[in-house]
């Protein structure tokens, strides 16, 4: 416990937001594999690199190589999110004219929250430093 | 370190960037010819060969000198639709015309938010905020001279209400302003609406007035001198209590109004346009007491999961362990009010008893049950009906109706022609049902002058079109011996009534006129094996008739049938020989035998072929052009070396690829389609930006949006017309519209059946009769593809709900199949030569549509003489597989990335031959449909299609390598501004 709290005690802004998209990533992760399963179909890609994401993101939060971190983690998130894109344009084009054929279902919602959330913090995580005294460097 | 930070911040945004734009341009690529279109851009050119003699390339025109004459041509036919297409339902105590000038107030939500289309598709675009182009009620009122009150609009703006609110959302009349009304109190004009779309059915009750309108039209009724209320609906709403209301003085109806509907409305209030319209489905007291919604919906097999387990990995589709059972048989709409009305004037089969009763608690009555009949519809002025003559000679029946206008209004006048077929002792004992009448022709008058305006109507009909389909004994078509009676009437029940006085009949509801019905007897039972269609009974517009073939009309869906594959009486059949005994109480409960789960997973009877072994026939080192195949008859031998030609990849691209268009085929100089949807409301596709649109048709608009093509009322607005040669004009212009949207195919006209006010698609089918879908399919049909345009009448077949619609089966028996749901496409195949079909989702018994060789093979191509080709509607889900394609369907709308990618490669084509064969004639059918078609505008024998790239694909080429060199200067940026040794030192740190 006192290693946990030791370690987290070393940890700045950039840190959390990583985390924070490390855990998005993971629901955007159990809600896609959820909500894939509709008639516009499952790709199998965007689970993978969500996985590969979720893993880099978790090696890089304990140790923040050549501080890449977040370039690494969005290397894979980034294009597991061009993939669902690339294989969801259709269903909100369908959503948006209504004339889908399942209705945006709450996992597909969670997913999209996700995605937009993961994006968002790891960019931003990017800006911050991960490791306290960092600035002083 | 703030530069440390920054270059990895950077880095990162350009990472991901990079990334989704990876993705973007991936799809961007799939859908090359969508943003093509969208864009004006190409990525084909067409070169010229220096040598080559200045030829006439362009095989189809365009009719219109500019993009101002086609949209004045275009809003004049919108214009006459709604003019036409409206429905006088009730007008009492002279309420309408209302006086010149009058001062009006609107009222409902759906006044200020009303319904354009349908709440799906092209229709539901149009239902947007475009008031720039779509009348709004207050505008055309205003037009029309009536003052509106402002106030009260400006409430019901400040709400702004969906226009797909449920009729519960009605403002509360405490709410209004009220005090608003007492100067705009000459009229006030209730506006009620309904709108459905595509996936999903409307929920029960939804066709009932609220509690929330009831209390409006009270508040209303209170306040204003008089009080119209408007239905703005595809489907009828019940509205009995509206009817027997002697305070409100006049109801009219209205599907989507497209963009002028409400200028017609506006039009119709101030009498400049006396309503000529009809109703297309039958408006009966209660929303829910036709005998088809009594089976509405979709149950699930008792063993579900056992077929769940059965499939194979493309499944059976979301809603493939469910069905639904058309028990009403035959007896659809107006079909079985009507038959069971006669029943009761006749005191037979049972029909006055309770079952069945809506509006009553005892017996069945007519007049409680239906307000308004199907082909029902006022008029200002008092037209007189005269059956001049019938005669039946050479499988034709010839009909004279003259029309007398002896009111005091100039108006056109909808002619209606029934017929009643003898409902024989062989009918009886074989299971033949008849309905007591059914439509036969519709014509419509010019305007005809008050007082003296006549003219006479002349309709010509087949025997063939009245005869029945006996699925148990002769297994084919037939026309009893007997007595029958033609018949004309404003809507279906005058016309029953006539009949019934010219048999002599009392206890009618109405009496008839014996004079407006004339018998024909048939001296002998014959059936139409040998029967021969010709130019001298129906024919469209532009004089197509229905096609001859050799097939024999034979039982074909037997397989459809649930008594057929689990015994007799498994589904309850509606007969009229016995309404108490046989009315529908639901879906049956079954379990599915060995047989159907191998039909349902479709997986364990695709039988592979041999390996291809002719190498011959793909990919021949040949020099040959589609061109040359342009007029060549589809068997010509010539079209084998066009089809040797093909590459194998070319040959998968053009039945499986590109969505529903054609891929380009460079090496035939072919540039491909661009089609799309385009039932109703018209082209799904906007204008391209690079039309100049710049016009002032519309008064006070400068210019015309890139929706602009949406602009058509819904499918139910233009049958309501009962205007034969409108609706094929209305085909011509959306040809035209093509032209300028630049299509090749328009997928419409929607020919399902209004099976029940409920389905989510009614707004794209014309009406419950399928003898107006089979008339008007036609002349769409013809009108469209006069000028080189293909139509894609769709949604083959059965697909009258949107409940479960991908993979539910229906069971149906054929004479219901044959006379209701079929014989609405085939006037616009067999008659019109539609050159494409699309199939629905749904399965026929327990086969997916798309693997029917009786529907596609037997019935479409054999049958009705159909040489276009079939394209699946949108196969999102894998039970619509690739190999569908060796079971008769042509082509897979595939979105991009959901192509059958595992079943459709170079390989698995060339180790299955009957796939590869199937594959070829798929190929065969489509270059031949094109090559005739103004897809070749443009190409000549010498030209060459060159492939280019369009600006847009190159600016996100650009794109991605830039951001692609960012990210690599931000990794170098980050390596390089990397302090190892402070790393280092930190590191011992920790230790």
């Amino acid at each position: 416990m006192n290693k946990i709290k030791e370690f987290l005690g070393t940890k700045s802004v950039g840190f959390y937001l990583q985390a924070a998209t490390i855990l998005l990533a993971i629901v955007g992760l159990v809600s896609y594999s959820v909500a894939g399963t509709d008639s516009y179909g499952f790709v199998a890609g965007v689970d993978v690199l969500l996985v590969f994401g979720i893993a880099a993101g978790v090696v890089f939060s304990y140790k923040d190589f050549f501080r890449a971190g977040p370039i690494v983690v969005m290397a894979f998130l980034g294009s597991a999110i061009g993939l669902f894109l690339f294989s969801r344009f259709m269903y909100y084009s369908h959503q948006f004219y209504g004339i889908a054929s399942d209705p945006m279902s709450g996992a597909m919602i969670a997913t999209t929250i996700a995605f937009v959330g993961m994006l968002v913090c790891n960019v931003v995580s990017a800006f911050f430093p991960w490791e306290k005294g960092e600035n002083k460097q | 370190m703030l530069l440390k930070r920054l270059s990895r911040g950077l880095t990162t945004v350009f990472t991901a960037v990079f990334a989704v734009m990876i993705g973007l341009t991936a799809l961007a690529s799939q859908a090359e010819a969508d943003i093509n279109q969208m864009l004006g851009t190409s990525s084909y050119e067409i070169v010229k060969s220096e040598n080559e003699e200045e030829a006439d390339t362009e095989y189809y025109k365009k009719k219109t000198a500019s993009m101002d004459a086609f949209m004045r041509q275009k809003l004049e036919i919108i214009e006459r639709i709604t003019d036409e297409g409206t429905v006088l339902l009730k007008n009492e105590s002279n309420t309408l015309p209302l006086n010149e000038g009058a001062s009006v107030t609107l009222f409902g939500k759906a006044s200020y938010k009303a319904v354009y289309g349908g709440s799906s598709g092209n229709a539901a675009i149009g239902n947007k905020d475009n008031d720039n182009i779509n009348y709004t009620f207050k505008r055309g009122l205003e037009e029309a001279g009536f003052k509106v009150n402002e106030t009260m609009w400006n409430f019901y703006a400040g709400k702004n209400v969906k226009y797909d609110a449920p009729p519960t959302a009605e403002i509360a009349a405490g709410e209004l302003p009220m005090s608003s009304v007492a100067s705009y109190k000459d009229a006030g004009i209730v506006v009620l609406s309904r709108v459905t779309g595509e996936g999903g059915d409307a929920v029960d009750g939804y066709y009932e007035l609220s509690s929330g309108e009831t209390a409006l039209i009270d508040a209303v009724k209170e306040a204003c001198d008089k009080v119209i209320v408007v239905i703005n609906s595809a489907s009828p709403v019940a509205i009995h209590s509206l009817k027997e209301d002697a305070k409100v003085g006049a109801i009219l109806q209205i599907g989507g109004l497209g963009a002028l509907g409400a200028k017609s409305i506006g039009k119709i209030l101030d009498g400049e346009i006396n309503p000529s319209g009809k109703l297309i489905d039958t408006y009966a007291a209660s929303s829910r007491s036709s005998a088809a919604y009594q089976a509405a919906g979709t149950t699930a097999y008792e063993n579900a999961s056992e077929i769940t387990a059965a499939a194979g990995s493309i499944g059976v589709g979301a809603g493939g362990t469910k069905y639904t059972t058309f028990n009403e048989g035959i007896y659809v709409g107006y079909k079985y009010y009507e038959t069971r009305y006669e029943d009761c004037v006749l005191g037979a089969g049972c029909a006055s008893s309770s079952v069945g009763t809506f509006m009553g608690e005892s017996a069945w009555e007519y007049a409680k049950e239906v307000d308004y009949p199907f082909g029902f519809g006022l008029s200002y002025t008092n037209f007189e009906e005269k059956l001049l003559s019938l005669e039946v000679k050479n499988n034709v029946v010839t009909a004279s109706v003259q029309v007398t206008n002896k009111g005091t209004q100039a108006g056109k006048h909808a002619v209606q022609l029934y017929v009643q077929s003898p409902y024989t002792d062989y009918d009886k004992a074989n299971g033949v049902e008849k309905s007591a009448i059914q439509l036969l022709d519709v014509a419509k008058t010019g305007t005809l002058a008050a007082g003296t305006g006549s003219e006479i109507v002349t309709f010509k009909t087949e025997l063939y079109n009245f005869a029945s389909y006996d699925y148990k004994k002769q297994k084919g078509w037939i026309l009893d011996d007997g007595d029958y009676y033609f018949a004309v009437g404003n809507g279906a029940h005058e016309a029953l009534n006539n009949v019934l006085a010219a048999k002599g009949k009392s206890g009618t509801d109405k009496e008839g006129n014996a004079d407006l019905a004339k018998l024909w007897h048939n001296s002998a039972f014959r059936t139409f094996d040998d029967y021969e269609f010709t130019g001298d009974g129906f024919t469209t517009q532009n004089g197509l008739f229905h096609n001859n073939t050799e097939a024999e009309k034979t039982n074909r869906l037997d397989k459809a049938n649930l008594n057929s594959l689990l015994g007799e009486g498994t589904a309850k059949q509606l007969s009229r020989s016995d309404w108490n005994g046989t009315f529908p109480t639901g879906i049956t409960a079954v379990s599915a035998n060995k047989g159907m789960i191998d039909d349902i997973t479709f997986e364990p009877n695709y039988v592979k072929g041999e390996p291809v072994s002719d190498k011959g026939r793909y990919g021949a080192d040949t020099a040959y052009n589609l061109l040359m195949a342009k007029g060549l008859d589809y068997d010509d031998e010539f079209w084998d070396l066009i089809l040797n030609q093909l590459m194998v990849e070319e040959m998968i691209a053009t039945v499986g690829k590109n969505f529903g268009a054609i891929s380009p085929i460079l090496g035939l100089n072919f540039v491909g389609t661009n089609d799309n949807d385009g039932v109703g409301s018209g082209p799904c596709v906007g204008y391209p930006t690079t039309l100049d649109t710049g016009s002032t048709v519309i008064e006070g608009e400068a210019k015309y949006s890139a929706i602009e093509p949406r602009m058509y009322p819904s499918e139910t607005v233009e049958a309501a017309t009962f205007n034969r040669k409108l609706i094929y004009e209305l085909g011509e212009i959306m040809s035209e519209d093509c032209f300028y949207t630049g299509m090749t195919t328009l997928w419409g006209p929607g020919l399902n059946m209004h099976r029940h006010p409920y389905a989510g698609r009614n707004f794209e089918y014309f009406s419950e009769d399928s003898a107006l879908t089979y008339i008007l399919g036609a002349e769409v049909t013809a009108g469209l593809q006069a000028n080189g345009v293909i139509a894609g009448p769709k949604h083959f077949a059965f697909n009258d709900q949107e409940t479960d619609r991908y993979g539910y089966g229906v069971f149906v028996n054929e004479q219901a199949a044959r006379e209701h749901s079929l014989r609405g496409f085939e006037g616009s195949v067999a008659v019109a030569k539609a050159k494409n079909v699309m199939t629905s989702l749904n399965r026929i018994g327990c086969e997916w549509v798309g693997v029917s060789r009786a529907l596609q093979d037997g019935i479409l191509r054999e049958e009705w003489g159909f040489d276009g080709y079939t394209i699946t509607d949108n196969a999102l889900e894998p039970y619509m597989c690739g190999r569908a394609i060796a079971h008769g369907t042509d082509k897979l709308m595939l979105l991009p990335g959901n192509e059958r990618n595992s079943e459709l490669n170079k390989e698995a084509l060339l180790a299955d031959s009957n796939l590869f064969e199937a594959v070829r004639t798929s190929c065969h059918r489509i270059l031949y449909v094109y090559v005739n078609s103004k897809a070749m505008n443009g190409i000549s024998a010498n030209t060459l299609i060159k492939k280019i790239t369009p600006w847009w694909k190159t600016a996100i080429i650009n794109i991605d390598v830039i951001l692609g060199c960012l990210v690599a200067v931000g990794i170098v940026g980050c390596i390089a501004t990397y302090d190892v040794k402070n790393d280092k030192n930190k590191e011992a740190a920790h230790e």
